[in-house]
C-alpha cells in the first residue's frame, strides 16, 4: 500500500472516531433525565445538584458541551464516572489489558484451528473430517456464547477442576474464557477457509505448480493458502467487532475484569460517562481491527499495494 | 414458485431447520394451554432447586419453580422479540438500502459509508447502547434487538439493488417512462427479495441470541418473565446441583437458532438466482 493510501485510510479512521463520538455523545444526551441529578444521586439536595451542573459545564449549549468533549477526548479525559465520583478513566484504563488478552488469545486460537481445520476440510472434501468441522462449525454459530461459557464451567471446572471458574491471574483463568470467546469466531473462520481454498485449488497455478513437481505441502501452504488468505483476512476483520460483543458476554460468564464487564455494570447503575467511553473505545478498537487487516491484506496480496 | 419448493424440498438440512422451526413455533402457540396447570412463576422456596420427578419433569429452579414450565413459557417470548425486533429492523433497512441503492447520489453514498461503519459494530454493543437510553423492558429489548439490525438489512439491500439497478429490463422500464416508484416496487424490490428473506431467517436467529445474551446480562426484563436467557442467569448458582435449570433454556435457544440458521440456509441455497436456471 502506498504512503498516500495508508494516510488515506487513517483519515478515514479518525473520521469514524470523531463521528462514533459525536453519535455516543448525543445519544447519552437522549437519556430521560437530568445528568447532574444522576451524579448526585435522588436524595441530594438542590444545591449539590446545581454544583454539579456548573461544575461539569452541563448549563452550558449542547454545542459547546459537544466541543469540550471532543477536544478532551485526545488527552483519555472522558469526564467523572456518576458510580465511582472517579475520572472515568481510572476506571477504564486497568480494563483495556484483560480484555485485549481475552480477545487475542481468543483470536488466536480460533484461527489457529479455524485456519487448520477448513484447509483440512476443503483438502479432504466429502469425507468425515469435513462433515464434522461443518457440525462442529454450525455449533459454534447457534450455541449461545454465554451458555457454551456455563458448559465449560460445569464440565472442566465444577466436575472435572482442571481450570478455575472464573477470575484472573494465572495462564490458567484464561483457558475457558478464550475457548468460549473463540468458538463462534472459530466457527466462521473454518467455513471461509473451506470455501476459499476450494475456490483457490481449481485455479491453473495450483496445476503448474503440482506439474512442475512440488510437495503437496508446498503447493498446499505456499501457493493455495496464501491465494485463499485474502478473502480470510477479511472476514477476520471484520468479525473481530462481533468477537468484541462476544467478550461482553463472556466476560461477565467468567468475572473476568475487562471492558465488558465494565460496560454492562455501567449500563446498570447508569454511570453515563463510562458507559460512553466504553463504547468510544470499543470503537476504536474495531475501526482500528479493519484498518489493520487492510494493511495485512496489502501485505499478503502485492496486487493490492498499488491500490 | 413451484421450482423453488421442489428444490427446497430436496434441500435436507433447510427441512430440518423448517422442521425445527415449526416445532419450536408449535411450542410457542401451545404454550398458554400447556403451562395452565403447572404455573411458571409460582415460587415455592421450600421446593428450590428439585431434581427431575414425574410433576416437574425438568426438576425446580432457585425459586421452586418448574423448570419445563418456564421454559415453555419462555418460547412465545423469546420468539416474540426476535421476530418483533426483525420486523423492526426490515422496514426501515429495506427502504434506507431501497432508497440509497437506486438514487446513487451524494447522500445516498454518505448514508451507506455511515451504514457500512455500523455493519462493523457488533449487534450487541449497538443493542446494549440502546438499552442504556430506552431502559428494561420487553418492548425496550424488541427495540434494541431491532434499532440494531437495521444497517444490516439496509446494506443486504443495498447490494441487491446495485446488483439489478443496471440491468436492461430496469433501463427499460425508465426509458419507456415509468414512474421511479413503479420502478422501485414492481421491478426492484421483487429481485431484492430473496436475499432479504434468507437475511430475516438468519437474522432471528442471531437476535434470539443477542436478545437471550442481553436478558443474562441482567439487561433484558424484569426477573420473573421466563426469557430463556434470564432462566439461565438465575440457575447460575445451582451449577452443581440443578444443571438442567442451565441446560434445558440453553437447549432451547441453540435448537431455535439452528432451526432458524439451517432455514436460511436453505433458503439462499435455493433461491440463489446462480443456481436458478
Amino acid at each position: 500500500m502506498t504512503p498516500l493510501l495508508v494516510a488515506r485510510r487513517l483519515a478515514a479512521l479518525l473520521v469514524t472516531v470523531v463521528v462514533v463520538s459525536v453519535a455516543t455523545f448525543l445519544a447519552m444526551r437522549m437519556v430521560p433525565g437530568d445528568p447532574a441529578r444522576l451524579a448526585a444521586g435522588p436524595d441530594a439536595p438542590a444545591e449539590t445538584v446545581e454544583a454539579i451542573r456548573r461544575e461539569w459545564g452541563l448549563d452550558q449549549p449542547l454545542s459547546i458541551q459537544l466541543g469540550r468533549f471532543l477536544a478532551r477526548l485526545p488527552t483519555g479525559d472522558f469526564g467523572t464516572s456518576y458510580r465511582t465520583k472517579a475520572p472515568v478513566w481510572s476506571e477504564v484504563a486497568p480494563r483495556l489489558f484483560p480484555t485485549f488478552l481475552l480477545t487475542v488469545t481468543g483470536m488466536g486460537l480460533a484461527m489457529l484451528f479455524g485456519i487448520g481445520a477448513g484447509l483440512l476440510s476443503a483438502v479432504r472434501r466429502g469425507t468425515w473430517f469435513d462433515t464434522g468441522v461443518s457440525v462442529l462449525s454450525t455449533l459454534g454459530i447457534s450455541l449461545p456464547v454465554f451458555w457454551l461459557g456455563i458448559l465449560l464451567m460445569m464440565v472442566f471446572a465444577a466436575r472435572l477442576r482442571w481450570f478455575p471458574s472464573s477470575g484472573w491471574g494465572e495462564w490458567r483463568h484464561l483457558v475457558l474464557p478464550s475457548l468460549t470467546l473463540g468458538a463462534g469466531f472459530f466457527a466462521s473462520i473454518s467455513r471461509m477457509t473451506r470455501s476459499s481454498m476450494l475456490e483457490v485449488l481449481r485455479d491453473d497455478y495450483i496445476r503448474t505448480a503440482t506439474a512442475k513437481g512440488l510437495s503437496r505441502r508446498r503447493v498446499l501452504l505456499g501457493h493455495a493458502l496464501r491465494n485463499a488468505l485474502l478473502p480470510i483476512i477479511t472476514v477476520a476483520g471484520l468479525e473481530f467487532g462481533r468477537l468484541l460483543g462476544g467478550a461482553v458476554i463472556t466476560e461477565s460468564v467468567f468475572a473476568w475484569p475487562g471492558m465488558g464487564r465494565l460496560l454492562v455494570d455501567s449500563v446498570k447503575f447508569r454511570d453515563y460517562p463510562t458507559v460512553q467511553a466504553c463504547v468510544i473505545i470499543l470503537a476504536v478498537c474495531i475501526a482500528l481491527s479493519t484498518f489493520l487487516s487492510d494493511l495485512l491484506n496489502a501485505y499478503v496480496d502485492p496486487r493490492l499495494r498499488r491500490g | 414458485m413451484a421450482v423453488f419448493l421442489r428444490r427446497f424440498r430436496r434441500h435436507t438440512s433447510g427441512m430440518a431447520g423448517l422442521a425445527l422451526v415449526l416445532l419450536i413455533g408449535l411450542v410457542a402457540v401451545a404454550a398458554p394451554i400447556v403451562t395452565r396447570d403447572i404455573d411458571p412463576l409460582a415460587v415455592d422456596l421450600a421446593i428450590s432447586a428439585q431434581p427431575p420427578s414425574t410433576r416437574f419433569w425438568l426438576g425446580t429452579d432457585e425459586m421452586g419453580r418448574s423448570v419445563a414450565m418456564r421454559v415453555i413459557a419462555g418460547a412465545p417470548i423469546s420468539l416474540a422479540i426476535a421476530v418483533a425486533g426483525v420486523l423492526l429492523a426490515m422496514i426501515p433497512g429495506v427502504w434506507i438500502g431501497l432508497l440509497a441503492g437506486y438514487y446513487e447520489g451524494r447522500i445516498g453514498s454518505w448514508l451507506m459509508r455511515g451504514i457500512d461503519a455500523l455493519v462493523a459494530f457488533p449487534r450487541i454493543l449497538l443493542a446494549i447502547v440502546i438499552i442504556s437510553i430506552a431502559g428494561q423492558g420487553i418492548i425496550q429489548l424488541m427495540l434494541a434487538v431491532g434499532l440494531a439490525s437495521i444497517p444490516v438489512f439496509a446494506r443486504v439491500m443495498y447490494v441487491a439493488v446495485q446488483s439489478v439497478r443496471h440491468r436492461d429490463y430496469v433501463q427499460a422500464a425508465v426509458a419507456v417512462g415509468a414512474r421511479d416508484r413503479w420502478i422501485l416496487l414492481r421491478h426492484i424490490l421483487p429481485n431484492a427479495f430473496a436475499p432479504i428473506l434468507v437475511q430475516a431467517s438468519l437474522n432471528i436467529a442471531t437476535s434470539l441470541q443477542i436478545a437471550a445474551g442481553l436478558s443474562f446480562l441482567g439487561l433484558g426484563p424484569a426477573p420473573p418473565t421466563p426469557e430463556w436467557g434470564a432462566i439461565i442467569d438465575g440457575g447460575r448458582t445451582l451449577i452443581r446441583q440443578q444443571p438442567l435449570v442451565i441446560i434445558a433454556p440453553g437447549l432451547a435457544i441453540a435448537l431455535t437458532v439452528l432451526g432458524f440458521n439451517l432455514l436460511g440456509d436453505g433458503l439462499r441455497d435455493t433461491l440463489d438466482p446462480r443456481l436458478n436456471r
